[in-house]
């Protein structure tokens, strides 16, 4: 099983987080999440998101996801992604974070792919 | 292999909480299992596959079984649309 971390602006990722407990009536076990907060030293950021790295991976890697691309969060992460088994992708939202949970006993390339497709194809206009 | 049609008959619908009942159930069966709206065919055993469909109070969808607990599963699964997925309404 993977283990996934929301690095997010404010409480966004926490939000996530409850919603999707919420819904899949799961525990979240193995998924935690890390609000930034630009005005903080981001050194101390980068050994925390460190740490949460290897308490999440139980061997099969961690899936990062975050929310604007460029922007602090996701530069943060930058050099999280020359991990081998550390993916990152951005745009996070609830469809994807749930996509990700409930397959998270898959490969971890495979989840990336999925959960990134989920996101994009719960766009929609109505 | 069984088809079954079944009318959503809980006020919410196939929104997100039940979506999420109906697969933790699905995925109990080894068989396969679909649902059917309109031209729309998704694994039942997929929370986010099923939110495609948005299926609303009183649509009426296809499920299909295909596997060795077939009717199990079928039987099961009309059941919890039946019983408004425990919401009450």
């Amino acid at each position: 099983m993977i283990g996934i971390l929301l690095v997010t602006h404010g409480d966004i990722g926490k939000a996530l987080l409850n919603c999707a407990a919420h819904i899949l009536d799961s525990s979240t076990f193995s998924v935690d999440c890390l609000s930034i907060n630009s005005n903080k030293n981001l050194e101390n950021y980068s050994n925390i998101i460190s740490k949460k790295i290897k308490d999440l991976d139980t061997g099969n890697g961690v899936l990062i996801m975050t929310d604007i691309y460029g922007a602090t969060p996701c530069n943060l992460l930058n050099k999280f992604t020359k991990e081998n088994e550390v993916a990152v992708i951005t745009g996070v939202n609830l469809p994807m974070l749930i996509k990700a949970i409930s397959d998270r006993k898959d490969n971890l390339s495979i989840i990336v792919k999925d959960s990134m497709d989920c996101a994009i194809n719960n766009i929609k206009k109505i | 292999m069984i088809k079954k049609k079944i009318r959503i008959i809980n006020k919410l619908g196939l929104h997100a909480r039940a979506s999420s009942k109906l697969t933790q159930l699905a995925c109990t069966f080894k068989s396969e299992l679909f649902l059917i709206k309109d031209k729309n065919k998704v694994n039942a055993k997929s929370i986010m596959e099923i939110l495609m469909l948005a299926a609303s109070k009183n649509t009426i969808i296809t499920l299909e079984a295909n596997g060795e607990d077939e009717k199990e599963a079928t039987e099961s699964i009309v059941n919890l649309f039946g019983s408004y997925f425990g919401e009450g309404e």
